[in-house]
């Protein structure tokens, strides 16, 4: 229940480090995650050197109205089948809306597809993330499956929905769709 | 069933997303007035009325609820 903010999506650079690292071990970031970290300011600056050279992932900072406020990225950019994993999340909590995360998910898949021609891209959350759920459900991602205990973390053992989006399906629908265009540095 | 009758419904959909016996939404309740209710609440408490009043939002409708009474108007418009 927020109005239209002004996002944008640009690469990461040194500044941001530190900022991904205290959002990143966030309770309320880590909770959905496949991990809890332990972070390093000078982890951070490695992981960021050896990002440089990934060319299986990309990273963006997420700014909404001007401040940065989370992270959103992809994975599996070599598959063969051109099929991509992403994530992301925002971690400011008074810059969240319905809205942005709408506008940002359906400008990744403008991203993915019209871009980098990808084929099909998949959302793995944890099951009980029945919010992020519904969202990608909205955004018209398709169920593919649950796997029971795919992730344990801390001893516990979570559930996994995987959702996907095919090149497809998001060239039939996204016609309709009404979103804010968010424009991500190539 | 009336606008009443919906916001009796309404409050026991908060009362669960929330897990506050005390809230009672009106007309003029927003996202502002309820504690942790971000996003992704938001989210979660759309799917809750839908199963609710087993009706189902676009992305354009959730847009467009700004306060509750928005919320309520709009399932009042789909159980006609």
């Amino acid at each position: 229940m927020s109005g239209e903010r002004t996002v944008s999506v640009r690469r990461i650079q040194d500044a941001d480090l530190e900022n991904i690292m205290n959002w990143r071990m966030k309770p309320e970031v880590t909770r959905y995650m496949n991990t809890d970290p332990k972070l390093t300011l000078d982890g951070q600056r490695k992981w960021f050197v050896k990002l440089q050279s990934d060319e299986t992932v990309d990273y963006w900072i997420i700014v909404i109205d001007g401040e940065p406020a989370g992270v959103i990225n992809l994975a599996d950019l070599d598959d063969p089948n051109g099929q991509v994993g992403w994530a992301y999340y925002i971690a400011v909590d008074h810059l969240k809306s319905f809205e942005t995360a709408i506008s940002l998910e359906m400008s990744l898949y403008d991203y993915v597809f019209d871009h980098l021609k990808k084929k099909s891209i998949i959302a793995n959350v944890f099951s009980a993330n029945k919010g992020v759920i519904a969202l990608h459900k909205l955004c018209g991602c398709e169920f593919l499956e649950e796997k029971k205990e795919f992730i344990e973390k801390n001893g516990i053992k979570y559930d996994m929905t995987f959702q996907i989006m095919t090149v497809e399906r998001w060239r039939t629908i996204r016609e309709k769709m009404h979103y804010q265009k968010v424009k991500f540095d190539v | 069933m009336t606008r009443e009758e919906v916001f009796e419904k309404l409050d026991g959909v908060f009362q669960d997303v929330f897990d506050d016996k005390d809230i009672h939404v009106t007309d003029t309740t927003t996202s502002s007035d309820i504690e942790g209710w971000d996003s992704l609440v938001h989210i979660s408490l759309i799917s809750a009325i839908e199963g609710v009043f087993d009706i189902e939002f676009d992305i354009d409708e959730i847009s467009a609820m700004k306060n509750v009474g928005k919320m309520a108007d709009m399932i009042l418009s789909k159980i006609a």
